[in-house]
């Protein structure tokens, strides 16, 4: 029986000190907060460095809460940019009954039968506005451009799709992330804080140098700052997509149609020239708004006008946003009689 | 609480081994009852609700046991009336909270073709663990009335029932195989060889849980899902999502046995095998054999025998056989899709019975490669068949997973290629390599219950010390990181959200 004792020993002895490094893993991503914004979690870096800190603005609910279709004075195509409401909450504020729906439902295309497919859907509001961030534009305009009826029945659903922080949030238990998720997050922010220039992280994000970040963005490393590397290897916008944007609206002329082109995190911070012919080809068009000069001018003037840990506009940039557009949008159409919160 | 939960891996199970160990080194006794009253907490930590129904279970049924062991002044009479009253009980308990929608919702179907206003729903919720702990405690009453156990400890009973690695996916114990481990001192003392065993046992189970089932049952999923929802699926989609299905529940539900084998054997309990690698049957009848052999075994034992079994010709033993597949498959589910599965499975055993009788006059004759080959692909096919509709969620979408099998949905090269909405969040290579790794596991290696030639050290290398000592550390090495692998999926990586519109 002694002779039997000693392999389970040693056995067991093995076993347990992996199982001890396994426990030594498990602890650290416990105690790695869960990240909060999209580009800590995908790029895996820690949002104690990298999250904002700046409480968001609040905002009523009865101004999120969107309008049937039917209903509804303006109907929004957009994006993740549009799925918090927070921006159309302006609208809302100043009395227009705004519908929301997404590009995601309709496969990314508005076709040949646009105008039908809003008529069918019971849309008959005064103007249709198509909000797409800078990156996914060029693909969303080129199939709308080829294809002939739109993918779904128009559909908008009054809650928000997304439902933003409202608070800075507390300190949690990480339970729900991989075993080595807070050793990765741990050496990726090492990495990054002690590396200077743009460092890459994991999965298309990268940490980049911002000058006078510290005057732009909340998070504590403000000096640099989380992008998504999807901005640049898309490639910039150019006038062919304007063009594109001014046929679709020439082929539906019944249709009174605003784009609404949001600039990349990236090209706000890092290369405001990027998409300049297209800029300049879009405002000649009078397409619509120039956010991309607003972005320039909000930039500085609002602390986390876009998140530092996120690819999207903060909340405080949304309702910048939201204003810009309600004078955009007065210009078009008349303002149906403010309401207060 | 789940084996696969950092929960359970990194608090409960260590506490209550350390716990259990401690306390029986003072008393045994006092340790059942420490290890039944951890297992009840397991219970509630499921589903607290459900609690009071399986104490109250266990309470009428020790009675029940005590009042049918014979005695001096126990007429049979009296005894086999209340084993009939014993057994309705728990079966009614069973049939209301695990039919009565099912039963009610049928019922409403010929109300409504009738014209007639339907019954309201039930829907109760169903205590998890009622078909096992009533199964088992079905087991005991029988053998209590035919006087094979003749239990006292209220403790041991209690434990027997709610022991947490089996209570709420089995196996399904039988009294006579864990009564008397639970009175034997030894079970009590720690046993190096024991936990060395368990963990690896409980580690390769975990691994094909969490590494195989969970890959491929998204794609599983996929196309089960999609399929309820009106996507017809392509020829090789049909194919490779219906074994991924057939993957996914062998190494789920064998991969919990092992678990549960594998903890139970820390705490010096051996539990039944479950599996034993059925997927290399080469027959219905001996794939009836290796799969959930305790359910196959409890089915056999205490519905097939006392329906007359095979003792009344071959005509009654094909009818008690499908009717033993048939309430089997009723025991899996209240659905008419678990019925059908039993069925098939009933209508399979009797082919191969027929073709035994009548074709293979010698059955237990050796057969050629080829027949071996034919027949183990037969079987597997024949089961993959009758996984479909197993996990359909209706008959609609099992017919037209059917057809998609059949080709009559086209057949494109390309598998996955169909409107399916969360594709683009999985990876088809991933799930080739998974799937050749799983069937290569399946097929071809030992199941791992087999871990104990093993571990701690390896039988066939005992007589050279050093090669053995090398290879238990390796063996422990290797064990650990998969574990180490397993536990890293406990966690979601969440897929950025957006991407989905």
């Amino acid at each position: 029986m002694p002779s039997r004792k000693r392999p389970a020993a040693l056995w067991l002895t093995t076993f347990l000190l992996g199982f001890a490094v396994v426990c030594g893993l498990l602890l650290i991503t416990l105690f790695t907060p869960p990240p909060y914004g999209d580009l800590t979690r995908l790029g895996r870096v820690s949002d104690t460095q990298f999250g904002w800190r700046r409480p968001p603005p609040q905002v009523p609910a009865e101004l999120l809460l969107g309008s049937p279709i039917d209903q509804a004075d303006i109907l929004v195509i957009g994006d993740s940019f549009s799925m918090t409401h927070r921006w159309q909450s302006v609208l809302a504020k100043n009395g227009y009954r705004v519908a929301t729906t997404f590009w995601g439902q309709y496969g990314d295309e508005l076709c040949a039968d646009f105008a039908d497919w809003l008529q069918r859907g019971g849309f008959r509001g005064k103007l249709v506005i198509l909000e797409s961030v800078e990156r996914l534009t060029a693909d969303r305009v080129k199939k709308s451009a080829e294809c002939k009826a739109t993918p779904n029945r128009l559909e908008a659903k009054r809650e928000v799709f997304l439902a933003p922080l409202e608070h800075l949030p507390a300190f949690q238990f990480n339970t729900g992330a991989p075993l080595t998720a807070g050793w990765v997050t741990y050496r990726n922010t090492r990495k990054v804080m002690e590396t200077p220039g743009d460092v890459p992280t994991d999965y298309r994000t990268m940490a980049r140098e911002v000058k006078d970040g510290c005057s732009y963005f909340s998070n504590r490393s403000c000096g640099k700052v989380l992008f998504f590397t999807e901005d640049d290897e898309n490639g910039p916008l150019t006038p062919v997509h304007a063009q594109l944007m001014e046929d679709f609206n020439r082929a539906h002329p019944s249709v009174p149609i605003m784009w609404m082109i949001i600039p990349n995190k990236t090209t706000v911070y890092i290369d405001p020239a990027n998409s300049a012919d297209f800029v300049q080809a879009f405002g000649q068009k009078r397409l619509g708004p120039d956010l991309f000069a607003f972005a320039q001018r909000e930039r500085g003037r609002i602390m986390d006008f876009y998140f530092p840990n996120d690819t999207h506009l903060s909340m405080h940039g949304q309702l910048a946003l939201g204003e810009y557009m309600l004078g955009e949008v007065q210009k078009r159409v008349p303002a149906p009689g403010a309401k207060t919160p | 609480m789940l084996f696969n939960s950092y929960a359970f891996i990194f608090a409960f199970f260590p506490i209550v081994l350390f716990g259990f160990f401690l306390v029986g080194w003072r008393s045994t006794r006092a340790a059942a009852g420490f290890l039944a009253l951890a297992s009840l907490f397991f219970y509630g930590w499921w589903s607290i609700e459900a609690m009071p129904l399986l104490l109250a279970s266990i309470c009428i049924n020790y009675w029940f046991g005590l009042q049918l062991t014979p005695q001096p002044g126990r007429s049979d009479a009296g005894r086999k009336r209340m084993l009939v009253l014993a057994l309705t009980v728990n079966l009614v308990v069973l049939g209301i909270f695990k039919y009565a929608d099912f039963f009610v919702g049928n019922v409403n179907e010929g109300l409504a073709a009738a014209g007639i206003a339907p019954l309201p729903m039930p829907h109760l919720l169903l205590p998890i663990g009622i078909s096992f702990y009533t199964f088992t405690q079905i087991a005991f009453l029988v053998d209590c009335w035919q006087g094979k156990v003749r239990e006292r400890s209220f403790v041991h009973y209690v434990l027997f029932v709610t022991y947490f690695p089996h209570l709420i996916a089995g196996p399904v114990l039988h009294h006579a195989q864990m009564m008397p481990q639970f009175a034997n001192q030894a079970t009590y003392r720690m046993n190096a060889d024991h936990i060395a065993q368990g963990l690896a046992i409980f580690s390769f189970g975990l691994a094909k849980k969490l590494l195989v089932a969970d890959p491929v049952g998204q794609y599983a999923d996929l196309v089960f899902h999609g399929a309820h929802q009106g996507v017809a699926p392509g020829l090789f989609t049909a194919w490779f999502g219906v074994l991924a299905y057939t993957l996914q529940i062998y190494f789920d539900f064998s991969g919990y046995s092992d678990m549960a084998i594998g903890l139970s054997l820390c705490f010096g309990i051996r539990l039944p095998l479950n599996f034993d690698s059925p997927y290399k049957s080469t027959s219905i009848i001996e794939f009836w054999r290796r799969w959930h052999i305790s359910l196959s075994t409890f089915l056999r034992d205490y519905l097939y025998i006392p329906l007359g079994g095979n003792r009344k010709g071959p005509a009654r033993r094909h009818i008690n056989l499908f009717l033993t597949m048939l309430l089997g498959g009723l025991w899996h589910g209240a659905a008419w899709t678990f019925v059908i599965w039993g069925a098939l499975h009933g209508a399979f055993l009797i082919v191969n019975h027929f073709w035994n009788a009548l074709l293979r006059r010698d059955a237990k004759a050796p057969r050629s490669r080829i027949g071996r080959v034919f027949g183990w692909l037969l079987t597997f096919v024949c089961v993959m068949v009758a996984w479909v509709v197993f996990r359909a969620e209706s008959t609609g979408a099992a017919m037209r997973i059917y057809e998609g099998m059949l080709g009559l949905n086209g057949a494109p090269l390309t598998a996955f290629k169909e409107a399916y909405e969360t594709m683009p969040l999985l990876r088809k290579n991933e799930f080739y390599q998974t799937m050749i790794a799983g069937l290569f596991i399946c097929l071809a290696l030992p199941p791992a219950i087999s871990l104990v030639r093993w571990v701690p050290e390896a039988q066939a290398l005992q007589g050279r010390p050093v090669l053995s000592r090398l290879f238990t550390v390796g063996m422990a090495v290797l064990t650990v990181t998969l574990f180490g692998f397993s536990v890293s999926k406990l966690g979601n990586f969440s897929p950025f959200l957006y991407f989905q519109f």
